[in-house]
């Protein structure tokens, strides 16, 4: 008995100590700080080398790290490019092959971490970290996806073979010229192009263009992924960066002011470092906790939950009694993305029908998806070009973006002539994903697609077996997938559906091929920006919406959520470093949330 | 016993890598190509053959060829011989998606999953005995239905139900505790409340019904029939007799789920957003994150082939009629 007594009490007093131990632990916390900016944010970076940065989450940290030549105007709408370690925009030969960059002067490169230089203050940027950024970029034993940005330039295939050639990645020769890159002074830069390729000032507005200091890449080799180097308004501490948990930005202290502020010009000493001292970003998987630490006044501005979108908006686009008294506002922005189901064009069965495939199309209801799936924060597609391009026309008219349920159903009659008569066989719909919304959507496409007398077998994996089904070993037959914009351009749409980026992994994961898409294609790409080619992209859109290797979702509409304290917010795409534009009324968030 | 405790040890041996040699199996020829998954969209054949070298995909599976190995200009290891035999020897590659090395990664979660998970086993621990002990002491009276009647509730309700409802009302509704979130260090402690009542809540139901049961079988014996003949008093029967014999149930639940009380709750982690390694575990999925993975299979079946043992040795101790030999 006494035995059994002593470990009830030992274990009463164990279990006491965590109690009050936890108890005493709310005594001590802490406040939000006043001088940093809080944000969710719900996947974590990959990398933090600019060269290897192809991700949406990564190039939301590194763009407050790093600057390009290049970058867009934040307030503005459409898009419009402005100079930022450049002077102005680049000076281009007449037949479109030279480009001629100055760059501002007096800008040093900052590393938080001080391992590199002592004071943390490194060298000027000069002509020379942009080559050597440029050359890893197609450096072969840098894994990255965006060597294909410097495609068009002289020596550059040249260079990559010669990294892969180079088993030992320590021997590369860094001096080694590229014949298509040239420093002919510290501040100016000459690229030269095998063709022309006018959407290189987009890609010189591309993080992975960043200059990177040599010298810091030598001492943080492999780290280089986690050191992040540059010139950007916030810099990055390795202790700062607690994977799956906290990122924490600091403002980076020698920061000139603004992208396009010459470090001479005389810049008022408030106004020469981002408005906030810190941004911390909070790292949550799920949608709903981080709802309700945003409704608490935690997180300054916020998404809103697809399973929240009832507690936030009530009608429409109007937000709820409850949040407005809050002072809470609404941000809208389309996205210049588009998602779709992709018709594999080498499948024997949907890649041959095409009859099959608008049938499909035009028994898809858009509407209806849009309205229960993103509560109506979306656009019925009217072909792959997106909006806020110069060549989107909201009132384009495309039969097969249309739900024409009749339309349909005549259309399967050819279809099924097409076949031989015979009946359409059972087709495998893969999604990249097997959580209830993707198995909510299996569903509606599937009823869908039964009204034709299309039987779909809904496969749900995850993005790594999707992959490798779409790309790898195309075996998908008709999958789910989406297209975030690099740049404004409608190029960077129209390169999905060019035949020679059909190859393992390559861009065209339909396999899409059309000799006349591709001859116009290849006339546009060489083109700068101009009527003939605004001519050139609708002629190709037209191809696509008529031979409907994508059935087309939604383009989808951001939504989000600020506090009355947070101040110069704006829903963005393409622009890095914005954040460095953002303030916080510091009197106002000390209030907190309105009760009552 | 020593015998017996370097027995088992030895055979833990083949069991482990018998389980690793199936994953690593499983990883070479089932699962998709890690490469596909870190290019991301719009790779070229050169960006792929790149990913590969650096993750070491360009290797045979098995056995290496040093002619050919050196013909490639590569390090001479084949796949298996280099991460099978690296991880058998508790050197960890890098992780794929974090590009840091497994075993510092696990070092720095590990922690962070117990903190949550030992607090809630303990309280709950106790408090399905203190409860199935009412329901013992009580059978087919009011304490004992209501408990019971508590405990299939508790069970019939999804767990992220629970989490979700301690969220909503007890975080953000009345705000008495953090509705999510973790820092570093001591700053953590408060983040730990709501998770832990929320992981008790949800676990107490399964518990008090299991030692119930456990507990009744007991009562029914003959020598506590008989004890309660010779004049033992109920409370001495229960307290001194009764709980002792039912430790041997308690035991083998108890040790086998402390291997899991490391992993953390996959749930509970990614609700609360605690950075422990349950959700390591999950990202490596979704990821294809195979030195976690492998790294993560290993810990975990070489920690429960040691709590078994354990348990076995826990026996002993408890039953006086379990001898080891």
């Amino acid at each position: 008995m006494r035995k059994v007594k002593w470990i009830f009490f030992g274990y009463l007093a164990v279990v006491g100590a965590l109690v009050v131990g936890i108890a005493l632990s709310f005594a001590s916390v802490s406040a939000r700080d006043p001088d940093t900016l809080y944000i969710v944010y719900i996947s974590d970076i990959k990398s933090l080398d600019p060269a290897e940065i192809s991700d949406v989450p990564s190039s939301r940290i590194a763009g407050n790290l790093f600057e390009c030549l290049y970058n867009y105007d934040y307030y503005k709408r459409p898009y419009e490019l402005i100079s930022e370690l450049a002077t102005a925009l680049p000076e281009i030969s007449k037949d479109g092959l030279e480009y001629t960059i100055h760059l501002r002067k007096g800008i040093h490169f900052y590393d938080p971490d001080g391992a590199v230089w002592p004071g943390k203050t490194g060298p000027e940027v000069k002509a020379k970290d942009f080559i050597y950024a440029w050359k890893r970029v197609l450096d072969f034993h840098l894994p990255n996806p965006n060597a294909a940005i410097f495609d068009a330039v002289v020596g550059a295939d040249e260079w990559q073979k010669y990294t892969e050639d180079t088993k030992d990645e320590s021997k590369i020769d860094w001096d080694r010229p590229i014949a298509g890159f040239e420093a002919t002074d510290d501040y100016t830069i000459r690229i030269k192009l095998k063709e022309p390729f006018p959407q290189l000032v987009y890609a010189l507005a591309h993080l992975p263009s960043a200059p990177m200091s040599r010298e810091a890449v030598d001492k943080y080799k492999k780290k280089t992924r986690q050191h992040p180097v540059g010139t950007g308004p916030y810099s990055l501490s390795y202790n700062d960066h607690l994977q799956q948990q906290r990122i924490l930005l600091k403002r980076n202290p020698i920061y000139r002011g603004g992208p396009m502020v010459d470090p001479g010009t005389p810049v008022a000493a408030k106004d020469r470092l981002p408005k906030m001292d810190r941004i911390q970003f909070e790292f949550f998987e799920e949608d709903l906790p981080p709802w309700y630490v945003f409704r608490e006044g935690l997180f300054d501005y916020h998404g809103i939950p697809k399973d929240a979108y009832g507690q936030a908006i009530r009608t429409g686009t109007e937000l709820t009694p409850e949040l407005v008294k809050q002072g809470v506002t609404l941000v809208k922005e389309p996205e210049p993305s588009i998602y779709y189901y992709g018709f594999n064009m080498q499948d024997p069965l949907v890649g041959k029908n095409k009859s099959l495939r608008q049938a499909m199309c035009m028994a898809f209801n858009r509407d209806q998806f849009i309205a229960t799936f993103r509560n109506g924060r979306g656009m019925r597609p009217v072909g792959p070009i997106v909006p806020g391009f110069p060549t989107f026309d909201p009132n384009l008219k495309n039969p097969y973006a249309e739900f024409n349920l009749e339309a349909a159903l005549e259309k399967m009659k050819e279809a099924v002539r097409v076949n031989g008569g015979e009946p359409i066989p059972t087709i495998r719909l893969l999604l990249p994903g097997s959580d209830t919304t993707f198995r909510q959507m299996g569903d509606f496409v599937q009823r869908n697609m039964a009204q034709i007398g299309v039987t779909l077998d809904v496969d749900y994996t995850n993005w790594a077996n999707f992959l490798e089904q779409v790309e790898k070993k195309k075996t998908a037959q008709f999958y789910q997938l989406g297209w975030n914009t690099d740049w404004p351009d409608e190029q960077n749409i129209l390169q999905l559906f060019w035949s020679k980026n059909i190859s393992e992994g390559g861009l065209n994961s339909s396999n899409y091929a059309n000799a006349e898409f591709d001859k116009l294609y290849e006339q546009a790409k060489v083109m700068s920006d101009s009527p003939e080619r605004r001519e050139l992209y609708k002629k190709m859109q037209a191809i696509v919406n008529e031979d409907c290797p994508w059935m087309g979702m939604f383009y989808p509409m951001d939504f989000a959520l600020q506090h009355r304290w947070l101040k110069n917010f704006k829903l963005v795409d393409y622009v890095h470093g914005w954040m460095a534009n953002l303030e916080i009324d510091k009197e106002l968030r000390k209030q907190g949330l309105p009760r009552g | 016993m020593l015998a017996y405790v370097i027995r088992r040890i030895l055979m833990t041996v083949p069991i482990v890598l018998g389980i690793l040699l199936i994953t690593f199996v499983l990883f070479s020829y089932v699962a998709p190509d890690p490469a596909f998954t870190v290019a991301g969209r719009g790779k070229k054949p050169a960006q792929l053959r790149a990913i590969r070298k650096e993750m070491g995909l360009d290797k045979p599976v098995w056995l290496d060829s040093r002619a050919k190995a050196e013909q490639d200009g590569r390090e001479y290891k084949g796949h298996f011989n280099s991460q099978f035999f690296d991880v058998v020897l508790w050197r960890f590659p890098e992780s794929i998606k974090y590009h840091q090395p497994v075993g510092e990664l696990i070092a720095r979660k590990a922690p962070v999953s117990l903190a949550v998970q030992l607090p809630i086993f303990l309280i709950e621990l106790g408090l399905q005995l203190i409860l199935a002990l009412i329901c013992a002491f009580n059978r087919g009276r009011w304490p004992d239905l209501v408990v019971t009647f508590g405990a299939v509730l508790g069970m019939c309700v999804p767990y992220l139900s629970i989490i979700i409802l301690g969220q909503s009302v007890l975080g953000f509704g009345a705000g008495i505790f953090p509705v999510a979130g973790w820092d570093t260090g001591l700053k953590s402690v408060h983040f730990m409340a709501l998770p832990i009542l929320v992981g008790v809540a949800a676990g107490l139901g399964g518990g008090v019904r299991f030692y119930r049961t456990v507990m009744l079988d007991e009562v029914y014996t003959d020598y506590v029939r008989t004890a309660r003949a010779k004049g033992v008093s109920r409370n001495n029967m229960m307290l001194t007799h009764v709980l002792r014999n039912v430790f041997i149930p308690v035991v083998t639940q108890t040790v086998t789920v402390l291997p899991y009380l490391l992993l953390g709750s996959l749930l509970l982690e990614r609700m609360f957003q605690i950075p422990g390694l349950g959700g390591l575990m999950v990202e490596a999925l979704f990821n294809n994150d195979r030195p976690i993975l492998l790294a993560m299979t290993y810990g975990i079946s070489i920690a429960y082939c040691v709590m078994l043992m354990l348990t076995d040795i826990a026996y002993t101790l408890v039953d006086p009629r379990v001898r080891l030999s």
